[in-house]
């Protein structure tokens, strides 16, 4: 009976520790738990450190209340940058024509429209 | 019937039509009304599993979604296919948008079955907002029916704490993390087992038993392109056991039924076509490549090494190979064959003929895959293509543990 019992506690910390690693694989968050149900939660970690870019770009986009925008080559460029733009953004759409660019250089082509710290917002009429 | 298998026929019935519901264009208050009443009728499975004391599913249950509503949305299919097909008929409300974003989202592979985005897309409603959390919440409530049947098989203590250890250490997170393949492998054991079920009841005359065979058939179809071979792979097993076996699994008229359960995922693969998709599926598969490869003998040796040395399958043989060998070694020696349980016959026959099919079938899949190099494709899916195959086995080896393998 004691060794049946050694073997049950075994295989419960075999258990525990691999619920602990599924979890960890997972990215678990303490905090993203308690805040399951609040908008965007879970997106800071997708959009990690290289990607925050693109959260300032969705903030702007909501305050302008822009449906659709367009990005410089040199963004569009940037391994992943595309489809993770498109992913966050979402439902605003990215469109090589629409009249709003975003662009980290300096352009005088178009009419800034603001300075951010770490892009620039033009309108491009076409 | 038991009463448990009705709720579990209203549940997933539920999810179906929630489903089709993204067909039309649907009034915002009925979506959010349906998303209350699946999760109404989720938390009273809950309820009635704890009634009938099986505490073992519902510590599954909370572990995952513990662990689904703490973590963020990871994995790129999970991430890029499937919660980006849900997030854009969150906000556009109808499937139609799927096909019209294609051209900017190709890799969001719009086309394939999207069963489990519009489950997402309707239990977000009850936010009212989008986040990358909660409409992972999906992935149990579509486990919810294979589990509980699962469970509800194994009887003693030890067949419990290996199914655990099976789910946790061969499908891993890929259960809870928002992908296909891990609920497509308790899909594809489910089947097999309803089937199983379905006949040795002997009450086919009754609707609601075809009908709990028709819409867990139609809902492993619409899972993902998978789900598909993973049924035809059953069904071929249950004809050919029929045709070489004394006596039938089943009548014809199921066959009529396995037909009907076909039809959502023609309607979807038709819609697809029509919306100028076709061509993603020629670019995934071309049959033409397999005259050049059937014939490589390295890349068929290639194939059968990613297939099955890999942790899921390792485990799943293993548990097969360890709990079986009393029923191989004893149905061997023809003297005492007759001691065991004809069911018992059947139903590892069905599992092993189903699993052989679905191999043969995964490995035409890689041989005519233009995705890249063999290599690659094989080193990014194969580990996850297998699974079904891994579980089933693992299930069925957990199955003859110290159970009714030998007649009492």
């Amino acid at each position: 009976m004691m060794k049946l019992n050694r073997y049950l506690f075994l295989i419960g910390i075999i258990i525990l520790l691999q619920i602990f690693l599924i979890g960890h694989r997972m990215s678990f968050n303490f905090k993203n738990f308690i805040n399951f149900y609040k908008k965007n939660e879970g997106i800071y970690e997708f959009a990690n450190k290289d990607f925050s870019l693109i959260l300032e770009i969705q903030n702007v986009l909501i305050d302008k209340n822009y449906n659709e925008i367009s990005f410089d080559k040199e963004l569009i460029n940037t391994p992943n940058f595309y489809y993770k733009a498109f992913e966050i953004i979402y439902p605003i759409k990215i469109k090589v024509n629409s009249n709003f660019l975003i662009s980290t250089n300096e352009r005088n082509d178009c009419n800034l429209v603001e300075r951010y710290k770490n892009f620039n917002l033009y309108d491009c009429p076409k | 019937m038991t009463a448990q298998n009705k709720l579990l026929i209203i549940f997933q019935s539920l999810i179906f039509f929630n489903y089709l519901s993204y067909f039309y264009i649907t009034p915002e208050i009925i979506r959010i009304s349906l998303a209350y009443i699946i999760i109404f009728f989720f938390l009273y499975i809950l309820f009635d599993e704890y009634k009938n004391k099986n505490y073992f599913f519902l510590f599954l249950i909370t572990t995952y979604s513990i662990i689904t509503l703490g973590s963020p949305i990871i994995d790129w299919d999970a991430r890029s296919v499937w919660i980006m097909n849900a997030k854009q008929l969150f906000y556009a409300g109808n499937i139609n948008v799927l096909f019209e974003d294609y051209k900017n989202i190709h890799w969001s592979h719009n086309n394939y079955p999207s069963l489990s985005a519009t489950l997402s897309s309707t239990i977000a409603k009850i936010l009212n907002h989008w986040n990358e959390i909660f409409p992972k919440f999906s992935s149990i409530l579509l486990i919810c029916a294979p589990l509980i049947f699962l469970c509800r098989l194994i009887k003693n203590r030890w067949q419990k704490i290996f199914l655990l250890l099976a789910l946790l250490f061969i499908l891993e997170k890929r259960v809870i993390n928002g992908e296909m393949d891990g609920i497509l492998s308790l899909y594809f054991c489910y089947v097999i087992f309803i089937i199983f079920d379905y006949r040795i009841k002997n009450n086919l005359n009754k609707i609601i038993n075809h009908y709990f065979l028709i819409i867990n058939s139609i809902i492993i179809t619409l899972l993902k392109n998978e789900g598909l071979p993973a049924l035809l792979s059953i069904i071929l097993a249950i004809f050919l056991i029929d045709k070489f076996y004394k006596k039938k699994i089943f009548e014809l008229n199921t066959y009529i039924y396995f037909s009907i359960s076909l039809i959502p995922i023609l309607a979807w693969m038709y819609l697809v076509t029509q919306n100028n998709e076709l061509l993603a599926f020629q670019k995934v598969f071309d049959f033409s490549l397999l005259k050049e490869k059937i014939f490589n003998f390295a890349s068929i040796l290639l194939i059968f090494n990613k297939l099955i040395i890999n942790k899921g399958m390792i485990i799943g043989l293993s548990l097969f190979l360890f709990f079986s060998k009393d029923y191989i070694k004893f149905n061997n020696n023809l003297e005492i064959s007759h001691l065991f349980n004809y069911q018992t016959q059947k139903i590892f026959l069905l599992t092993l003929t189903s699993t052989l099919i679905y191999f043969l079938i995964l490995s035409l899949i890689f041989l005519c895959g233009t995705y890249e190099t063999l290599e690659i494709f094989l080193s990014q899916y194969a580990h996850r293509a297998i699974l079904p195959i891994a579980f089933t086995l693992g299930y069925i080896g957990i199955l003859t543990i110290k159970t009714n393998v030998r007649k009492k």
